[in-house]
Formats: structure tokens, sequence, C-alpha cells
């Protein structure tokens, strides 16, 4: 483990990130979800396109999240458990990202739970008896599985609970499904 | 110290962005640049394929998918004044970096400024395909700026 602590890695590459208005993320958020609803009318259909723009964000941010970590902080080794990514998820990861950071606790070792306690996407959502099956902040779980199979891990993100079901916190529990291999080595061991 | 050379290749093998730095930086054509690079990637997957395991008693991930662990390959190469130097990032990208006698540590930290271009530039520009060629003024800018930090000339970060 490194010396520095995840949390001040986290800090200190907020303090270097630019900042945005958090409404105008909020809202600019807001507006692209009532959109969707607007195209695809059915809401299963919105929470799988949500999860397919996460998942496109997350292979894109990744490479954010190792090179500022590791400007940040030049001596954290890379995560070698499972839990030790969720720390890093939990600790740096949604503090760069979203400002916050959230507890994480592990139910096994293949399994993380974060637990957000407000989370910046869905401040001023209240999701209507109508709308019932919308998972709002769907694109959550999208850009963890995404970024994680960026770097080899396929894995399986779902909310637990939501605060705009009406959940006092957002729980996400993201399980490990396999290790990708890497397709090189087998190529040259066939030869 | 001058640097000469910035390669960067993607995770199949494939050149996506190459350039030179210096007047002195022996000239390149595409097809010789795409030969390095594709030849450094196939050298880089022997010698990780070559190298022991990593002791597995803390490791919880399977030990034989830690076979793309980006410690593993070729970091360095000296070659009389010529120094290569690679950074492989988690994802599979290679930045590979020459210089004529250089400091392992700038062109190291000058590596780290570079993968911080390509995310910004590359990565979050959205007409950007993945995996493809990096072609834009600002990338190009970004890298640049990061190279001469190393030379004592700016930076690319404040």
């Amino acid at each position: 483990m490194s010396k520095v602590p995840l949390s001040r890695t986290g800090d200190i590459v907020w303090s270097r990130t630019p900042k945005t208005n958090s409404e105008l993320f909020t809202l600019t958020y807001g507006v692209l979800v009532a959109q969707l609803l607007r195209d695809f009318e059915k809401v299963e259909e919105v929470n799988k396109e949500l999860r397919r723009m996460g998942r496109n964000i997350g292979v894109r941010l990744i490479d954010e999240y190792l090179s500022k970590v590791s400007l940040a902080s030049p001596t954290t080794p890379p995560c070698s458990t499972f839990h030790q990514t969720g720390d890093s998820i939990a600790k740096i990861g949604f503090k760069m990202f979203l400002g916050i950071s959230c507890d994480i606790s592990y139910p096994s070792p293949t399994t993380f739970v974060l637990t957000v306690h407000s989370n910046p996407l869905s401040t001023f959502v209240e999701i209507p008896p109508s709308r019932e099956g919308l998972s709002y902040c769907e694109i959550m779980n999208g850009v963890i599985e995404g970024s994680l199979g960026a770097v080899s891990l396929r894995v399986e993100s779902r909310f637990r609970k939501q605060i705009e079901k009406g959940d006092d916190v957002t729980t996400i529990e993201v399980e490990m499904m396999e290790r990708i291999k890497d397709g090189v080595g087998e190529g040259y061991k066939d030869e | 110290m001058t640097f000469l050379h910035l390669f960067i290749v993607n995770k199949s093998g494939g050149l996506i962005y190459s350039t030179s730095f210096s007047p002195s930086s022996p000239p390149l054509n595409t097809n010789d640049s795409l030969r390095i690079g594709s030849t450094f990637h196939s050298l880089h997957a022997i010698a990780s394929q070559a190298s022991p395991p990593p002791s597995s008693s803390s490791q919880n991930y399977p030990p034989e998918s830690l076979s793309s662990s980006s410690s593993d390959g070729i970091e360095t190469i000296e070659a009389g004044p010529l120094t290569l130097r690679c950074l492989q990032t988690p994802t599979g990208l290679k930045f590979i970096l020459t210089a004529s006698s250089s400091s392992q540590t700038s062109m190291k930290e000058a590596l780290m400024e570079i993968y911080a271009v390509y995310a910004d530039f590359a990565m979050k520009n959205p007409f950007y395909e993945l995996e493809m060629p990096v072609r834009g003024d600002k990338f190009d800018r970004g890298v640049r700026q990061a190279v001469m930090g190393k030379e004592g000339k700016g930076g690319y970060l404040r």
C-alpha cells in the first residue's frame, strides 16, 4: 500500500480539476434523462441507453483517472486486490469526478458496495409514480462497468438503494465477474 | 538533453501517434514509425511473457490474469547515445519516448504528462474515435509543452 492515504490523493486531484457549477451539471443531466424519456418512451429502454452512455464515458474516463492520479501521487502502486480497486473508486474516483467521497463495504472478496450520502446527479429529482421503473442515475453503473472494463476487469454494477426513490442513501453494488484475458498472450502460446 | 521522438501505440500494436521534437532527430517517414511502433509492441509482449510471474502471495486477482500488468515488459532501452523509455498504461496503451543523453526521471515525468495530455485532448474530445490515430492541434501543442517543460521551458501543467 502507498504511504499517502487514498483520500489525500483524491483531495489533491480534486483541487487540480477544473470545476463547474453544480446546478448546471445537475440540470444538464436532468435534461438528458428527460429527453431520453421523450425519445424512447419505455423506461427500460431509457435505463439501457443510460447504461450504454455510461460505458462509453467510462472507457474514456479511465485514462483521465490513471494519468491524473499517477501525476498527483506517483508512488501509488497499482491495485492488487478487488477491494483496493473499490477503495480507489470510492476515495479518489468519486472525489475527482463528482466532488464527493463515499463509504465502502466488502460483503465478499469479489464484491464491494459503495454508499453515497448525497448524489449530485439527483439533487432536485423525485421520480413520479408513472416512471417508477426509471433508474435515474443508471449512467453511474455504466461508467463503473466501462472504466473497469478498460483495465480488463469485467464487473457488474447495480443499485441496491436510490435516494431519488425514497431511500436514505444510494448504494451501488459492484461484483467482479472475471479478468478479461490479454489477447496477445494467447496467440503466442498457440504457435 | 534532447528529446527526439514520441510514439504512441494502442493496445493492439497499431501506431496512433508519432512526432519528432528536435532538428537533430533522425528523420523517420510514416512507414518507419509504423514499423518501430509495432516492432516495439511485439518485443514488449515477448519480454512480459518471459519475465517471472509476480509473487502471488498478496494477490487477490488470479495470478494468470496479471500478464498485462503495467510493470511488465520493457521499461527502458539504453543504446549508446540513445535512451528509450516506455510507459505502459493499465489500459494497454504505450507511450514511447526517445532522447539523447537524458535523465530517466525527466523522461518518466514527461511521459506521465503526455499521458495527461492524451487523456485531455484525445479521450475527452468527443470526435476522437478510440484506438484510431490521434490528430489535433491542441494535442500537438500539449505534447510539445509537456516536453518543453522537462527541458526547462514552461510546461503543460501549471
